[in-house]
């Protein structure tokens, strides 16, 4: 056998090993459930909160949550509000907070008051001085 | 039907520019031309829109198809070569179950929700680039230094009244289909049945249409990159149609992904080692152009940009993480992919192919890359390394087979 007839049949079998990968990999089906996070339901509330574009806003997660577990939290408001410019609490330095949003389960930010809340995320606005 | 009218403007326009172009040079071939001039199009109209400060809009998007079609009207038809023969026809088969399967999958993988696809959302609420979103210091996570040109089409079809998860799907298949012509062409002039094989390994991948990494931007870049390839060999012999089609080609890579940007310079590489200084400068000079115009865009609005370990030895040590993981920790599909690329690049620097010295630079960056990472190299790896290796693999394949088969194996495509 010439390396011209082995080249010709390693670069076909290259291309039939790729083939035989994908054909299971396209046609691999994802239950509904699994196509949104988990956390998408909690955080879905958010689309329809009067918050005015463009504002920033920090997102306090229930207490006792790591870096790793609550940052997907603030991906997925992200996704919700697209809009807004949003934190995790504690806020970056120099960011003056005016707005606050909690999850269920987060506690209450002190000197802010309650304006908007559904299915258990509660808007947070400063309170006057 | 409101999800394909962004692909629907974008190809209109890329059309319009196809048979305008037509009066000037061979354009290329259809099914390659179209999608990629639309896709720069869109993404030059989209930039200059922000430059001039004037708001994405849905009459402002369609502007530019409108006096595109208005302009095929004076242009002369470019020759369309379809030949339709047993062989193309298992091929188009294959490209048009795939798009179909593609097209009527909403995209939700994680990347597209928390990277693609937010940023096609932001970019359509601030009806721009939304510097400040992407200035924004927590929204480092959501790597706003990423190039725009998959985010930029998403927003447009959002713009347009999809769904960004539908326009991501519609804009899938319309990858599908060209990433098929792009191969057709680059196995040329091979026996049918083989290149028909290229065709069918390049739209039936892993990975790329997998539903769960739907509404990435690899199968954008495994398109732009066979794209990228077909013209190679022309553009490297002075043909002007060919040198423009790779110039927007690899423009168009160095806007998506940063391996994208690897692929870009290694192609403008492997043009000026064929010695047209010409075709070399046009290509290099736009790869260059994009990539320093994204790059001081980033600059002037303080974008956060991903952080480099450059030291040597920090390097040195990360190289021995690569290949532990690689031993130890690799998944099943990477252990192939990486063991089909070996087969590939022996094959191909074998047969001394054009495409070579464009995915040996992309491999050497994507190595660099890995070693420079500050996330941690075994999660880096774990997370990214089985997308960065298919997306220009379906190209790789059919140069592959395009060299082994055909009687001169240095010869690029030529029919």
């Amino acid at each position: 056998m010439t390396t011209t007839a082995l080249a010709r049949i390693a670069a076909v079998a290259a291309a039939a090993a790729v083939l035989g990968l994908g054909v299971p990999s396209s046609l691999r089906t994802v239950p509904p459930e699994q196509r949104r996070p988990a956390w998408a339901a909690t955080l879905a509330p958010l689309a329809a909160a009067p918050i005015p574009s463009g504002r920033a806003v920090v997102l306090v997660t229930p207490a006792g949550l790591d870096a790793e577990t609550s940052r997907p939290l603030l991906y997925e408001a992200c996704w919700q509000r697209p809009d807004l410019l949003l934190a995790m609490a504690p806020p970056p330095p120099g960011m003056r907070v005016e707005l606050v949003v909690t999850l269920p389960g987060a506690p209450a930010p002190a000197g802010f008051s309650a304006i908007w809340r559904r299915d258990g995320l509660v808007l947070w606005r400063r309170a006057s001085p | 039907m409101s999800c394909w009218a962004g692909v629907v403007v974008a190809l209109t326009l890329g059309w319009g520019l196809w048979r305008t172009s037509a009066r000037f040079f061979a354009p290329g071939e259809f099914l390659i031309a179209v999608p990629l001039w639309g896709m720069v199009g869109t993404l030059t109209w989209l930039t200059l829109l922000d430059l001039l400060g004037i708001p994405w809009s849905p009459g402002a998007l369609v502007l530019p198809a409108v006096a595109a079609a208005l302009a095929t009207l004076a242009s002369p038809r470019p020759a369309c070569p379809v030949r339709p023969t047993p062989w193309a026809l298992v091929a188009a088969g294959a490209a048009v179950a795939q798009a179909a399967l593609v097209a009527t999958r909403p995209a939700f993988g994680w990347d597209f929700r928390y990277i693609w696809g937010l940023r096609g959302l932001v970019f359509t609420h601030a009806a721009s680039h939304a510097s400040q979103w992407l200035a924004w210091l927590p929204n480092r996570w959501f790597h706003p230094d990423y190039p725009p040109a998959w985010p930029d089409l998403l927003a447009a079809g959002v713009t347009l009244g999809g769904t960004v998860e539908r326009v991501a799907a519609s804009w899938s298949a319309v990858f599908v289909l060209a990433l098929g012509a792009a191969c057709w062409r680059l196995t040329a002039p091979t026996p049918p049945p083989v290149r028909a094989l290229a065709v069918v390994a390049a739209t039936w991948a892993p990975l790329l249409w997998s539903p769960l990494y739907s509404g990435y931007a690899e199968p954008l870049l495994a398109f732009l990159t066979a794209a990228a390839l077909v013209s190679l060999p022309g553009a490297a012999r002075g043909d002007r149609g060919e040198v423009v089609s790779l110039a927007l080609a690899t423009a168009a890579l160095a806007l998506t992904k940063n391996e994208g940007i690897a692929l870009a310079v290694g192609v403008s590489l492997a043009v000026a080692m064929r010695g047209n200084r010409r075709a070399a400068l046009t290509v290099g000079g736009a790869v260059c152009v994009v990539i320093a115009a994204w790059r001081a865009y980033l600059a002037v609005e303080a974008v956060p940009v991903e952080p480099r370990e450059l030291a040597p030895d920090i390097a040195l040590r990360q190289l021995g993480e690569l290949l532990q993981w690689i031993i130890r920790a690799a998944p099943a599909i990477d252990i192939a992919l990486l063991t089909v690329w070996l087969v590939v690049a022996a094959l191909l620097l074998r047969a001394r192919a054009p495409a070579l010295v464009a995915l040996a630079f992309w491999g050497v960056a994507v190595a660099a890359a890995y070693l420079t990472t500050q996330q941690g190299i075994a999660w880096h790896l774990a997370t990214s390394l089985d997308r960065v290796l298919i997306a220009p693999l379906p190209a790789a394949i059919a140069c592959t087979l395009g060299v082994t088969w055909s009687g001169d194996a240095r010869r690029g495509p030529d029919s």
